[in-house]
């Protein structure tokens, strides 16, 4: 009798523990590593739920060529729903983003999209800029 | 962040160097929260914008229907008042003519070396918006509420039950600046020390500026007289002419 009550109380712990597996998913973590990686694609790929985490070292995003005014431009679209965050594990203001140009009236980060979280980060013009325009 | 849905969280950051660190246009729900950043903001290039100089800031919120607005604990440094320029550059800027934000937290930043340390224009539901605990120094300006500083200029909603308090705002050309279409403003337990202009420049309509409990040294308001610098002052301030 006590046999039969300890498989059915372990039958209804697996069975709950299916169920919530089943309704938590994770977040997908996507890790973006300056000296292998676009950080361009990388977040342009990601979707609502994802985080995607900078590794240490300066990711570089490229300003666009035309200078001048009416030329405004988004160099990174940020999906609806995305966190981006520097590296828990990385020295503080060691995951940096450089780009960025007034003179190009560029802004790095944009979105049109809810739920955008940035963190952690430290923003530098592009090398050739005087200032960076907007961050985000 | 142009156009953007609501919900933007900026948070610990690094912005060095640029004209903006965010820039919030017509956030549509949801709350904008700017905390724990480290900004340097500079003046943008005339030559890529319309031949304007100035009009940029740390924070921008320009048009946006929020639950909330939130900015707290950021350190946030200029490039220079008194500079010869289109359209003031400002640490953090609500600029809200025809959306409504249900509240506003600005509160325990430190921002110098602007033309505006802190700007607040627009509707913002009942709550209004609560200036506090904030650190303003060697700026034109540490506050102001409403349109500033040209009062001409109609807008549908001036700014309404805002709450300057506890802010220590000192070393600048003016303390706090209220507009001629500000309502209902409260300027209390202020520390407002050094500043070379007015304490309180309250230009809006009598009654609608209710002022007590500060500290103040220096000038007191651009109607009185000044007060000599050390003297602890405790003033009750109506409206100019008052």
């Amino acid at each position: 009798m006590g046999g039969k009550k300890m498989k059915l109380r372990v039958a209804v712990l697996l069975a709950v523990i299916v169920c919530l597996s089943a309704t938590y998913s994770e977040a997908t973590v996507i890790t973006v590593d300056p000296a292998t990686d676009d950080l361009k694609t990388k977040i342009e790929s990601a979707i609502a739920g994802d985080v995607v985490e900078l590794l240490k070292g300066t990711h570089v995003v490229p300003t666009p060529g035309t200078a001048g005014p009416n030329v405004s431009t988004c160099l990174i679209d940020i999906p609806a729903g995305v966190t981006i965050m520097a590296d828990p594990s990385a020295p503080h203001a060691s995951v940096v983003v450089q780009g960025g140009d007034n003179s190009r009236r560029a802004t790095v980060f944009c979105s049109t999209g809810a739920g955008i979280t940035i963190s952690g980060i430290r923003f530098v013009p592009a090398a050739d800029a005087a200032n960076g325009g907007r961050a985000v | 962040m142009a156009q953007g849905g609501g919900n933007l969280t900026f948070n610990d950051n690094i912005v060095d160097k640029f004209t903006d660190a965010v820039f919030a246009f017509f956030q549509s729900g949801g709350s904008v929260n700017f905390r724990n950043n480290w900004v340097t903001v500079i003046d943008r290039d005339p030559n890529a914008n319309s031949g304007l100089l100035g009009g940029n800031a740390a924070l921008t919120i320009l048009f946006a229907n929020l639950d909330s607005a939130d900015a707290s604990g950021n350190t946030i440094h200029g490039p220079g008042r008194n500079v010869s320029r289109d359209i003031a550059v400002t640490g953090l800027i609500i600029f809200n003519t025809t959306q409504t934000i249900g509240s506003i937290d600005i509160w325990n930043n430190a921002i110098s070396n602007f033309d505006f340390a802190v700007f607040s224009s627009g509707e913002v539901g009942i709550s209004g918006a609560r200036i506090s605990e904030n650190r303003l120094h060697t700026n034109g300006a540490g506050v102001g509420v409403g349109q500033v500083p040209d009062p001409s200029i109609t807008i549908p909603t001036p700014a309404d039950n805002t709450r300057v308090s506890q802010n220590r705002i000192t070393g600048n050309d003016f303390g706090i600046i209220v507009a001629a279409n500000a309502v209902k403003t409260t300027i209390s337990r202020n520390q407002i020390a050094g500043n070379r202009e007015a304490a309180i420049l309250d230009l809006a309509a009598a009654g609608e500026t209710t002022v007590g409990d500060n500290l103040i040294r220096g000038k007191d308001t651009g109607n009185q007289p000044a007060i000599p610098p050390g003297m602890a002052f405790d003033p009750v301030v109506g409206p100019p002419g008052s």
